[in-house]
């Protein structure tokens, strides 16, 4: 019946909606620095009906010819109101005035006018950098992914870390993506700090459930990340100096309002720092670590139906380690390289197509040196990826979006290399797996009834597993009784899958609406790590014929309701998320050794679920601003060959997770931010008894995950003090005073991180003292605590 | 990437601002398991030392270390022809210095011995032969736990050597020329014991080690180095209370000391066992490393080896 239902709408849409119709299009840009705004509302009252610009801040509007007014807002700018009279198709170009630009008083901030009750999109979060800068920031360095972990349902993976966990879902399950790359390790230093330079980021999208069907290939979020396209208008430097890094981003038009670009760059000294702290005698007296990272992108407006960007980031860790006693010398870089080549063409007022060419890449090195014995180690994924994405607006009851994508994968799990002296030992050398990814997929957005709205999508996507590869097959006593040599790029395996999506929404009344979701994904990329924690030694690994894609299958519901003229925006949504085909290491594996070997017969597989409900309320305007965000969850896994077989809790598995933030604006100098965080402790394996062998304690350990840390809570405070950002003058013809915006700005952020200085657990650790054989053994937990209360300053600018 | 991740711990628990304290950790008690330390080898009596698991965080003190020693068991032993009970010996009946002797070797405290009955199983009408599988059978609280292990053709090194370190002046490490057979698949265990005697200081007169003893990572594969000829070296292995285990000579042997290396052929399944107990050993409590238990060849949720070594001796006098 819907099927056919639909396929009557698609017939009506085509031929007859059309004949008194015009449509209304454009662009919506930032009036001071001509960045293209990515999801502001283009409302037209007198119908009720509206659009959101794309990510490349385009809207499409097809309304019958008439008199309107048309609304236009953003969060953080001044809406703007427009009376239009529309007989033909019509270009509207908007450029929005940010709020704190012509400020001084309470000005009416706009908002996606009753976005999150009239969208079809559920459990999506958007957040502006900008306002992420008021809050309290660790050590100084604003990061995206710590306040993305402060949304319900989005769960930190430790203290001070980035890796994040979406509903259940392991930290591989989401897609991180800059400008459309993918981003394999987000993480710089161990996940402390993440790679995104917030300076150089626009916007941030959060998809956590009912993903819609142009995102694929992961099972729980998307996590798309837009950067800056540099300002249009005029040249803008803008910096900081922190505690452990600086930043600098300079931006500015090649041709005024036609091309632009942006480059920033950002490097730590914290080693340099750390330096005279280390005592003499410290294991790590002598090493060191930094990491640096280098955004840049350009774009060029060819005409009003074309632009080209091109966008890239690169960033590295480097971190040495000395020994100086044994002559032991390490040395460990790590990182990701993207670049994305785009091109924007508009068929017509309402056929839009984004072609995108992409390379990423993830690179991880090892090397270590003693006498004349050196060992490498190298790990690494690379793709090529190009896809062509097409939005179609037939009228305002349809969105339409369709599009191909195709990637090449190379995967390298590992290289190991080792000499001595003259002698370099045969360790099998580069183990490398090739790999096609394909999708094709097709979604409307469509208005059925006044009330109800459903975004239906299809996704077909597809992975082949492609030679040269050497497959080894072992026995139980893990000897090879089988070699076999592909070569060529013969398809090895091939996994074809179709993914449906279906969200809906049901307007309840003015400032309510239902929300529903059911999707099914497929994952065809495995990470597989030695360690629960995420490790730039984690590696990337492809669905093979022995390693099956993992799927996700979804349900969400979720009740939306706005108070006080969208003043509040509050939500209840529960989901249950189906985990199959999931991947682990076996125990006692051992991912270098890959000689001679697959790392395919190094994993093992299972099953997870996860179920819970998360509520969410946000103020929007007024001087406080922030929310509150609670999850209550279960998360299990289950592997035949771990545990015994049993269902285990995943370490995230978190019962309670709170996070309440906000930010005060006391006058135009004086921003105020809170965070407060608790979240039921981390589950972990500890050992249950012990025993001797040869005079050594040996343990045999409890259930898996049997034991739970203490709680996780802290509370972070930070103050934003403003410079002026106007002169005053006397006009000298008229003899009032007037305000000229000062060419150079600056702001100083003060935070304080781990306020009531809680010694949050990150990890136990057993200690040994005495000695067996004199019968004085004695064994200890102790629980480490990383970060005390710290302060930290950072001071910005910008020209 | 053992080694990294051990390295990232260190760097990031004493880098970051760390701080630790003592926490009282509440596990439900788990239940006793059968821990099994057996040796059958070349021209030498087998023999099973039997003991029970105890929960990690109780005290392991000299009474529960006695405590934990199993003698009311029966063992079985065959080599696939003749099948024997192993007789029970224990350390009343031994004189004080075979008590020493035994301490040592099988790390059981000199006091437990001293003050305690604690027992073990031999069998003194034979000793362990090239070519042979030992099984054994062991009756405890009416649970039967069976193992077997094999003692395989000796492989010989070709020579061996002492080497000073660097510019350690005397101080340096034994080091060996292997000839790897190309055949199958192979995994050896490295042992060593310094049989001269300390010319000073509180043990003079003493010979320095007093049994075998293994080196950390003192068992290794043939995967990388099949059918190759290959050099070599492990550092000294400690006993953990001889003066010279610290300070300027630990992990390294002295010029004009004797020392007998022995290298062992050993199965699959004794190597699995010491791999995942000296993987353990370093890893446990890192939060890098996945928690696992140490491989058992002990059948029925026994714990512990039932090992058998084939051992090739050399020795070396260590002159500069």
């Amino acid at each position: 019946m819907l099927k056919l239902k639909l396929t009557f709408f698609f017939v009506l849409i085509s031929f007859v909606s059309f004949l008194q119709n015009s449509t209304l299009s454009g662009s919506i840009k930032d009036s001071e620095t001509g960045e293209l705004l990515i999801g502001a509302s283009v409302f037209v009252e007198k119908l009720k009906q509206g659009i959101s610009s794309n990510l490349y801040g385009f809207y499409s509007l097809t309304i019958p010819n008439g008199n309107y007014t048309v609304k236009v807002s953003f969060v953080g700018y001044r809406e703007v109101v427009k009376k239009i009279e529309i007989n033909e198709s019509q270009k509207l170009n908007i450029e929005l005035v940010p709020t704190d630009v012509f400020i001084p008083i309470v000005t009416i901030e706009g908002e996606n006018e009753d976005g999150n009750t009239r969208d079809t999109d559920m459990s999506k979060v958007e957040l502006d950098v900008e306002q992420l800068k008021t809050l309290p920031a660790f050590m100084g360095e604003v990061d995206i992914l710590k306040s993305i972990q402060l949304l319900p349902g989005v769960q930190s993976s430790g203290e001070g870390n980035t890796g994040f966990y979406v509903r259940g879902g392991g930290p591989d399950q989401n897609l991180i993506m800059l400008d459309e790359a993918v981003v394999y390790n987000a993480a710089h230093l161990f996940g402390f700090f993440s790679v995104f330079n917030a300076d150089a980021i626009k916007n941030v999208n959060l998809v956590k459930g009912g993903m819609p069907a142009n995102y694929g290939g992961r099972l729980s979020s998307v996590l798309d990340i837009s950067m800056k396209d540099g300002n249009a208008k005029k040249f803008q430097a803008d910096g900081g100096i922190g505690v452990i890094a600086s930043r600098l981003t300079l931006q500015g038009p090649i041709q005024k309002n036609k091309s632009s670009f942006i480059v920033s760059g950002r490097r730590t000294y914290i080693s340099e720092l750390a330096q005279p702290f280390i005592k003499d005698d410290s294991p790590v007296k002598g090493s060191g670590y930094y990491f640096y990272d280098f955004n840049a992108k350009l774009n060029y407006e060819i005409s009003d139906k074309d632009r080209l960007y091109l966008s890239g980031y690169f960033g590295k860790d480097v971190f040495t380690y000395v020994q100086a006693e044994s002559g032991f010398t390490v040395n460990i870089p790590w990182g990701n390289a993207t670049a994305a080549l785009r091109w924007n063409h508009l068929f017509s007022d309402k056929l839009f197509l984004n072609t995108t060419a992409i390379y990423s890449s993830y690179d991880f090195q090892f090397e270590g040196r003693q006498e004349d014995f050196s060992f490498g180690l190298y790990s690494g994924i690379r793709d090529w990826n190009l896809k062509a994405d097409f939005s179609y607006y037939p009228n305002p009851k349809h969105t339409i979006k369709f599009g191909a994508n195709y990637t090449y994968h190379t995967f390298i799990p590992n290289n190991v290399t080792a000499t001595q002296g003259d002698t370099e030992f045969d360790l099998g050398g580069a183990v490398r797996l090739y790999a096609n990814e394909g999708a094709l997929y097709f979604l409307d957005d469509v208005e059925l009834t006044s009330l109800l709205k459903m975004n239906i999508g299809f996704r077909l996507s597809s992975f082949q597993h492609i030679g040269p590869f050497t497959r080894y097959i072992k026995d139980n006593n893990d000897n090879i009784i089988e070699t076999i040599e592909y070569t060529g790029k013969k398809a090895l395996k091939t996994y074809v899958r179709p993914e449906p999506r279906v969200t809906g929404r049901l307007i309840l009344d003015e400032n309510s609406s239902f929300k529903f979701g059911s999707t099914l994904n497929y994952q065809y990329m495995h990470l597989v790590s030695v360690g629960g924690n995420s490790l730039p030694t984690d590696l990337w690994i492809p669905s093979t014929d022995v390693i099956k894609p993992q799927q996700a299958i979804q349900f969400n519901m979720g009740y939306f309701r706005n108070f006080k003229n969208n003043m509040f925006e509050t939500s209840v949504e529960v989901y249950y998320k189906d985990l199959q085909n999931l991947i682990a290491f076996k125990d006692g594996a051992d991912p270098s050794d890959g000689v001679n070997d697959n790392i395919d017969n190094q994993v093992t597989f299972g099953d997870g679920y996860s179920y819970g409900a998360e509520l969410f309320i946000k103020k929007n305007k007024g001087k406080l601003t922030g929310w509150i965000g609670y999850t209550w969850s279960k998360t299990f896994r289950q592997f035949d060959e771990l545990n015994n077989g049993n269902k285990y809790p995943a370490k995230f598995d978190r019962r309670h997770d709170l996070s309440i933030t906000g930010a005060y604006r006391l006058n135009e100098r004086w921003v105020f931010g809170a965070v407060f965080v608790y979240a039921t402790g981390n589950s972990i394996t500890l050992p249950a008894s012990k025993y001797f062998v040869e005079g050594e304690l040996l343990v045999e350990y409890a259930d898996r995950n049997s034991y739970r840390m203490a709680p996780y809570h802290r509370a972070d405070i930070s103050a934003t003090w403003y410079g002026k950002k106007y002169k005053e003058f006397k006009n000298i013809e008229t003899g009032e005073m007037e305000q000229v915006p000062k060419k150079f700005t600056s702001n100083w952020n003060f935070s304080v991180f781990n306020l009531y200085n809680r010694k949050n657990p990150y990890f136990i650790y057993f200690d040994n003292t005495g000695n067996l054989t004199q019968g004085t053994l004695d064994v200890a937990a102790i629980q480490v605590s990383l970060f005390p209360v710290l302060p930290s300053v950072t001071w910005n600018f910008s020209f | 990437m053992k080694v990294t991740h051990y390295i990232l711990m260190v760097f990031i628990s004493s880098l970051l601002f760390s701080c630790e304290k003592e926490i009282d950790v509440d596990l439900p008690r788990p239940e006793e398991k059968l821990v099994v330390e057996g040796v059958v080898e070349t021209g030498a009596f087998p023999y099973v030392v039997l003991s029970k698991t105890s929960p990690y965080f109780d005290p392991t003190d000299v009474e529960s270390v006695a405590n934990s020693y199993v003698s009311e068991a029966t063992i079985t032993l065959s080599d696939g022809v003749t099948t024997t009970q192993m007789t029970r010996l224990c350390s009343g009946t031994l004189t004080e210095p075979q008590k020493d002797q035994l301490s040592i070797a099988l790390g059981i405290p000199r006091q437990v011995l001293g003050a305690y009955n604690i027992c073990g199983f031999t069998d003194l009408t034979r000793v362990g032969e090239v070519g042979k599988t030992y099984t054994i059978a062991i009756t405890w609280k009416g649970e039967v736990y069976e193992s077997s292990t094999t003692i395989l053709n000796p492989v010989p090194l070709d020579s061996t050597w002492f080497e000073v370190y660097g510019n350690r002046d005397s101080l340096g490490f034994i080091y060996a020329n292997l000839t790897e057979p190309a055949n199958d698949i192979n995994y050896y265990r490295w042992f060593a014991r310094r049989i001269n005697t300390y010319k000073s200081g509180p043990l003079k007169g003493q010979v320095k080690d007093n049994s075998f003893l293994p080196p950390t990572n003192s068992v290794f594969d043939d995967e990388f180095v099949n059918g190759t000829t290959f050099e070599f070296g492990y550092n000294r292995p400690s006993t953990n209370g001889n003066p010279d285990d610290s300070g300027p000579e630990r992990s390294l042997y002295k010029d004009g000391d004797t020392v007998v290396v022995k290298f062992c052929n050993i199965d699959k399944s004794v190597y699995d066992f010491i791999d995942g107990a000296e993987e353990q050993i370093i890893s446990t409590g890192s939060p890098f490393a996945t928690p696992t238990n140490v491989f058992s060849n002990i059948s029925n949720g026994g714990l512990g080896l039932w090992a058998g070594y084939s051992p090739y001796n050399d020795t070396i006098f260590c002159n500069k």
